[in-house]
């Protein structure tokens, strides 16, 4: 337990000035602009729109120049923001089918309609540091070149049906349907309540650490609750944000957000009754966030391992132990407060052990009297 | 303007920046004689997901939005909401959403404004599906094994 103190207000003033000096370093460097961060930082700014859980990718900008860099107390800042605000009403049901594709990829089938495209990705390059980046030039820009459009060998496509409908009507992969428009569950409005269903688990995975939650997806891999899994699509791209306002009584669009999204196919499941099926595990964030998606996936598939009546027993598949340790400004909450004062406390276990190592003394040299006797 | 011709407008002005809408309209909202009805304010809206684009709704998250809403001297009401936190934004589309109503209003605002909007937004997004369509791959498949 930890007590309330009194006084330090100079020292603490004094510290967070210092703080300013750290963020903004070596003052002979021009200052990071906010622009500059968003453009050319995209990828943290992604995160932190994800993990704060609100999208807004000027304002992450800003949290990740304030936090100097540090990404969890940014996405800490966002979620600190967005308690503030008014919430207008709920979307519309985004439709990923009509993403605006970046990037489309199938694990599962070489071709695909629409394609594989691979858009901008870290995959296939050979992680050698280019030293290129270290001139302090106006940046490559002058020979940096978009892709060359012309003569494309293939079509254009601008309708990429996903992958995992195109297997459903033979019924080999589980589909789920369902008319309702709003979440039943809200965890950001009441406290989660066990056992929890898919859409509750779903939003607190969407906003959890994406660092635990790739240890999880890594742990059932490695065969702590095997799901056996295939990354069946994964997409990145811009979806319309569609609303019903009150004033109107039909939807417009207010425009558009990027989502990267993963479905993953798994290990069928069936019985006497059930033709097996393949199952599924989904994976959805804010911004361009493959790393993420995927381990959501695969951490939302290994949560169904009740429904889906598997063998229980590892951390991946326990819904309590996983919601409750995924929210990284819930952990950094309690871990941080080991730092506050526990002066009275450890006091009283100072005292506590002395007594106790006293009494070992004492039993010692009865048992050393008792030996030599 | 139809619900479509409106649900138009509210597409192109919230995907257009400021900059552009202020560009091609040549108009400030101080040459109208407007009243507010909510004047613009911040908030937010749940995006709201499918398990796998069709099962079960979830909060996927919150999106910053900003609103507005005004009536012309002439009774026409506006709104806008876009995404993100710019109030100006919200006050010119909630201005157009209610000068497209006026009768014989609608098709200016739309050829001067919407639609020139609409083919920028159009011609950005072709420019991108090239360069996408450009990283389109052919996996091979290798023969494992023997041989």
């Amino acid at each position: 337990m930890y007590v309330a103190v009194k006084g330090g207000e100079k020292a603490i003033d004094a510290a967070h000035q210092r703080l300013q000096q750290k963020r903004r370093g070596d003052k002979s460097e021009r200052a990071l602009t906010i622009k500059q961060i968003r453009e050319q930082l995209p990828y943290a700014v992604d995160r932190v729109m994800t993990e704060g859980s609100l999208h807004d990718p000027e304002l992450a900008a800003l949290a990740i120049k304030q936090a100097a860099g540090d990404l969890i107390e940014a996405i800490f800042l966002l979620r600190a923001y967005r308690t503030t605000l008014e919430r207008f009403c709920d979307s519309k049901p985004l439709d990923t089918d009509a993403m605006r594709v970046e990037r489309r990829i199938s694990a599962i089938f070489k071709d695909v309609p629409g394609g594989q495209v691979l858009g901008p990705t870290f995959d296939y390059t050979h992680r050698l540091l280019d030293f290129s980046l270290l001139e302090d030039v106006q940046d490559n820009h002058d020979t940096q070149k978009a892709p060359e459009t012309e003569n494309l060998e293939y079509d254009v496509a601008d309708n990429f049906p996903h992958i995992l409908n195109t297997m459903s009507h033979e019924g080999l992969v589980e589909q789920h349907q369902s008319e309702q428009v709003s979440p039943s569950f809200d965890i950001t409005r009441d406290p989660i309540q066990y056992p929890t269903d898919r859409s509750t688990r779903l939003q607190a995975l969407a906003r959890g650490d994406e660092g635990f939650l790739l240890a999880l997806g890594y742990s059932t891999q490695r065969g702590y609750g095997r799901t056996h899994p295939f990354a069946g699509e994964i997409r990145i791209g811009q979806v319309a944000l569609s609303i019903v306002p009150e004033e109107l009584g039909f939807a417009i669009d207010i425009g558009e957000i990027s989502l990267t999204e993963c479905d993953m196919v798994n290990q069928f499941k069936g019985s006497k009754t059930i033709k097996p099926t393949f199952t599924r595990g989904y994976g959805l964030s804010f911004g361009h966030n493959e790393r993420k998606a995927m381990s959501m996936a695969l951490v939302d598939r290994a949560l169904r391992g009740s429904e889906l009546d598997e063998d229980f027993g590892t951390p991946a598949q326990d819904e309590e132990f996983v919601l409750s340790h995924a929210d990284n400004v819930e952990a950094v909450g309690f871990v941080s407060h080991l730092k506050l004062p526990h002066y009275v406390d450890f006091q009283s276990e100072l005292e506590l052990i002395r007594k106790i190592r006293k009494e070992h003394d004492g039993e010692q040299n009865e048992e050393d009297v008792d030996s030599a006797a | 303007m139809n619900i479509q011709q409106r649900q138009d407008l509210h597409a192109t002005l919230t995907r257009s920046s400021l900059g552009d809408i202020q560009r091609c309209w040549q108009k400030t909202p101080q040459d109208y004689d407007y009243q507010i009805l909510r004047a613009p304010e911040t908030g937010m809206v749940m995006a709201v997901a499918r398990t796998e684009n069709s099962g079960e709704p979830f909060n996927l998250g919150e999106v910053t939005v900003t609103r507005c809403a005004l009536r012309l001297s002439g009774g026409e009401t506006g709104i806008g909401y876009v995404t993100g936190r710019n109030e100006q934004h919200a006050l010119h589309i909630a201005l157009l959403d209610a000068l497209a109503q006026i009768k014989g209003q609608s098709e200016q605002v739309f050829s001067q404004v919407i639609e020139p909007l609409k083919q920028r937004i159009n011609d950005n997004h072709k420019k991108q599906q090239q360069e996408t369509a450009a990283t389109r791959v052919d996996f091979l498949t290798m023969v494992r094994g023997e041989d």
